[in-house]
């Protein structure tokens, strides 16, 4: 369970989070939707300490976390993939998911190894081990990056924009290997503009502006019936 | 008006031996001056504020101070001071050491600045702690900047380490000046000499072009 209680998050002065507060269950599939700008990546940059808070408390499973030392600990139990894929450009792709489960939890070569095989095979890239991350097309680039993070088995994943930097035509792909782990009970929070993506895959909506929680509910209650003028404009905007 | 090689064939022994001490000179002052760049270069870029511009102003006085004078400094500083007595090649040492090394933290500051801050926030959120995301992330991407750079210092630096012989300390450019000297074959002893440096620093400079094709890659 992870939860935001009156959060303030500034940059020098512009305040990126205003009293945000939040609650996510665990195994719970939130997607977190509003316009560029609002907070929503760096709420979630804030679960993994990314970013450090001003003023307010994170909880997670019953322990603070937002002023916790044991930053790596944290860092072990919430993956995160970002917007521009950030693979390590000098390893292999098997190096890539290998390197935390070397280096962090001090699993052997051929442990890792097998690992790597297992998570590169749900994201459909067994065949590509051996290559380079620049030898990948984006679609690509972005599950390895899926794979990276689940290689640790986190039960938290964290998506900030996966697919915004993506080819329309690669969008789909890595949807698809979101829509399969969407099955695996662990707790998934997606920061997405792909509206019908949400609707399809998540349990709630949480609409997010100006560093505040708008509204939040079941997507198709958010997205077809809101309460607010802001949301409403807003999906009649984007699902135009 | 004739060659004479006989001359510089009997001091070849001398050539050979100066090249070799300009050779361990220079190779000793990069080993450690690499040493001195990196940890100096992770002062700057340290959020500690001390160690940020101890590391700042010592490359920038080091590096207005002309070697020439390094080496008088090194070779009257610590006998006056700390009445030490000590050897040409240590002497000739510091000297390079400290040249070598602001220098060197200029090239590997730039090279890991080079490295985008995503490259190190995707290490952290791994769990991977600093220490580990310098070692296995940032530093391997950043020595793809830094060595052609690098390899500029290296002949660089074996080449400066000539002015050694001001005090004293017998490497090529001085073994040559000795052979000159006894023999007055100065044309035959300075080609031959430079000829030794140049064996001496093409390897480098082919390596370094190398190395370059392939971060390009």
């Amino acid at each position: 369970m992870i939860e935001f209680k009156n959060v303030n998050k500034f940059f020098g002065n512009h305040q990126v989070l205003k009293n945000t507060n939040l609650l996510i269950q665990e195994g719970e599939k939130v997607a977190i939707v509003g316009p560029s700008g609002s907070g929503k990546s760096t709420m979630l940059r804030c679960i993994n300490r990314l970013e450090k808070i001003q003023s307010g408390e994170i909880w997670l499973d019953g322990k603070r976390i937002d002023n916790t030392k044991e930053e790596a600990q944290l860092r072990q139990k919430v993956g995160i993939v970002f917007q521009s894929y950030n693979l390590f450009p000098h390893l292999k792709i098997q190096e890539n998911v290998t390197l935390a489960l070397k280096h962090v939890k001090k699993l052997s070569k051929s442990r890792a190894n097998t690992i790597a095989y297992d998570v590169l095979k749900k994201v459909h890239l067994e065949d590509k081990l051996h290559a380079y991350p620049l030898q990948l097309s984006g679609g690509q680039q972005q599950r390895v990056a899926i794979a990276r993070a689940l290689a640790m088995d986190p039960p938290i994943l964290l998506f900030d924009e996966i697919t915004s930097a993506l080819d329309p035509e690669l969008i789909g792909e890595v949807l698809d290997v979101l829509r399969e782990l969407s099955h695996s009970g662990k707790t998934m929070i997606v920061v997405t503009h792909e509206i019908n993506f949400a609707r399809e895959v998540s349990d709630r909506i949480i609409f997010f502006d100006e560093g505040c929680v708008i509204e939040e509910g079941e997507p198709n209650e958010i997205i077809d019936n809101p309460k607010t003028e802001r949301v409403s404009t807003f999906f009649a905007k984007v699902l135009k | 008006m004739g060659f004479d090689w006989e001359p510089v064939i009997r001091y070849f022994p001398l050539l050979v031996k100066g090249a070799f001490f300009t050779i361990l000179l220079s190779a000793l002052s990069l080993v450690t001056g690499t040493c001195l760049g990196l940890v100096l270069a992770i002062f700057q870029l340290s959020k500690l504020k001390p160690l940020k511009i101890f590391s700042q102003y010592f490359v920038l006085i080091i590096r207005s101070i002309p070697l020439l004078l390094l080496l008088f400094l090194a070779f009257y500083i610590p006998p006056i001071i700390f009445k030490l007595d000590t050897s040409k090649f240590f002497t000739a040492w510091i000297a390079l050491f400290l040249y070598s090394g602001v220098y060197a933290t200029e090239i590997i500051r730039s090279g890991i600045q080079s490295i985008p801050k995503l490259q190190i926030e995707s290490g952290l959120s791994l769990g991977l702690n600093k220490r580990k995301v310098m070692r296995l992330i940032v530093l391997p991407q950043a020595l793809k900047t830094i060595i052609p750079p690098y390899i500029g210092l290296y002949t660089v630096v074996i080449k400066d380490s000539s002015l050694a012989s001001v005090i004293g300390y017998i490497e090529l450019a001085r073994a040559t000046r000795l052979g000159v000297m006894s023999t007055y074959r100065s044309f035959e002893f300075y080609s031959v000499a430079l000829a030794l440096y140049f064996l001496i620093c093409y390897p480098l400079s082919r390596y370094s072009k190398k190395a370059e094709l392939r971060g390009g890659q």
